[in-house]
């Protein structure tokens, strides 16, 4: 029984992975990218505790953008860092949340790395296994 | 016990796709738990959309040019799935140009021509009948026929990533930034008031290294073409990068963070310099729209 149980989990996983992660967003997070408009890309991950993705993304001089971070609640507090291109460190928060979101005012086209990662394993999502992690982007004038 | 299987996955896959969910219960209680297999890194690249650099040309003064568009009339020569991808792409930056310039006529008949070309790569979300329906619905207000493009963009992107198309997801955005940039590059006149477009196209260098990035990550059958067009296109953009460049910082401001520069003020572009990356996108392009 209990290898059935890891077989279907693994199963129903790998076909609803995607699926899921663009039903959570849509309805959990999207919205909260109001009144910026996006850049058309969805990127979502499969994030296990202490794994982390990365966006590489262009700001442009002149825009305001606003970056939505879009995460399971088992994942814990997930950590938003911003790397330059030399992959130094230039800020750092947490995810309140589900959602969180940070705009930004570019005063000089750049591109930055926006990492994304899950904390350690703890006793709250030991067995949770991974989850899902969205970041999107979105610009204004 | 086969019984019991059915059963079993039946349940899982069903309380998989229950969205709302409840207290931190472990496991199967979270809409969106996935699995406990082997550990994973993802790296997304993200460039600016048709709509982002239209926005930018705009505010830099750039007018808009009908001639410079796609001819709707031409979606008909493209069959192969790589191609309408590339060709999307191309007709997605001509309907976000047309309707950042408020161009309502332009907007319908592109995006009927992006539903259409959808519908013959079988993609069943973005644009699509009820995308059309509501921009006519909005025709006069230009915030909604903005964000019913994106919405559409984005709907079509989480379409091709759900239904394992990847590289066709890619190959819209490849499409997409080079028309958006042909659109600017081909508007430039010969005099400095258009200094500021050529700063706008200078400064994507980075978003076409990310760019690269993307072509580079998914496998398709023109890729080494794709390939080999960027990266001449990436050796003319270098030519008129500043030379002392250097990494920026982010600043909190209030509730805003600011991406400032160390970079000195930017050197003066020449058409001269410029005709290089003019040449190049150009080539790109007729190589995209080709038949």
């Amino acid at each position: 029984m209990k290898k059935l149980l890891i077989i279907a989990l693994l199963l129903s996983s790998s076909l609803l992975t995607f699926s899921q992660c663009k039903s959570f967003t849509k309805k959990n997070c999207l919205p909260a990218l109001q009144p910026f408009i996006s850049n058309g890309q969805m990127n979502a991950a499969k994030l296990a505790p202490g794994e982390s993705a990365e966006l590489q993304i262009s700001f442009s001089k002149g825009l305001k953008y606003r970056l939505l971070l879009c995460t399971s609640d088992f994942l814990g507090e997930v950590e938003m860092i911003i790397l330059d291109q030399n992959k130094n460190k230039l800020f750092n928060d947490q995810v309140e949340k589900n959602t969180s979101f940070w705009d930004f005012k570019a005063e000089a086209s750049q591109v930055l790395t926006i990492q994304v990662k899950a904390p350690e394993n703890t006793s709250e999502n030991e067995l949770m296994g991974l989850g899902c992690v969205t970041i999107m982007s979105g610009f204004q004038e | 016990m086969k019984n019991l299987s059915i059963v079993f996955i039946s349940t899982l896959l069903f309380m998989a796709c229950v969205t709302k969910h409840e207290e931190k219960k472990k496991v199967v209680d979270d809409p969106v738990l996935l699995e406990t297999e082997v550990s994973i890194k993802e790296l997304f690249y993200a460039v600016p959309s048709p709509m982002e650099l239209s926005t930018l040309f705009k505010k830099a003064g750039l007018q808009f040019e009908k001639s410079y568009l796609l001819s709707h009339e031409e979606m008909s020569h493209y069959h192969e799935s790589e191609k309408m991808a590339l060709i999307l792409g191309v007709y997605g930056a001509d309907l976000s140009y047309s309707s950042i310039f408020k161009r309502t006529q332009e907007s319908m008949v592109y995006m009927t021509v992006c539903k259409d070309l959808s519908e013959s790569l079988g993609i069943g979300s973005g644009f699509n009948e009820q995308m059309v329906m509501r921009l006519e619905a909005n025709i006069e207000n230009k915030d909604s026929i903005i964000s019913i493009i994106a919405s559409s963009f984005l709907d079509m992107d989480s379409y091709l990533k759900e239904n394992k198309q990847s590289e066709h997801a890619s190959l819209v955005v490849i499409g997409g930034w080079i028309e958006g940039i042909y659109l600017g590059t081909s508007m430039i006149r010969s005099n400095e008031s258009d200094q500021e477009i050529k700063e706008i196209i200078r400064d994507q260098y980075g978003s076409l290294k990310s760019l690269i990035k993307l072509a580079n990550s998914q496998s398709y059958t023109s890729q080494s073409q794709i390939a080999m067009l960027l990266a001449k296109l990436e050796s003319a953009f270098k030519t008129i990068q500043p030379s002392n460049s250097t990494s920026g910082t982010v600043q909190k401001e209030g509730e805003l963070l600011v991406l400032k520069s160390t970079e000195e003020d930017s050197q003066f572009i020449s058409d001269a310099d410029f005709e290089e990356i003019n040449e190049q996108i150009k080539a790109i392009r007729n190589t995209i729209i080709q038949h």
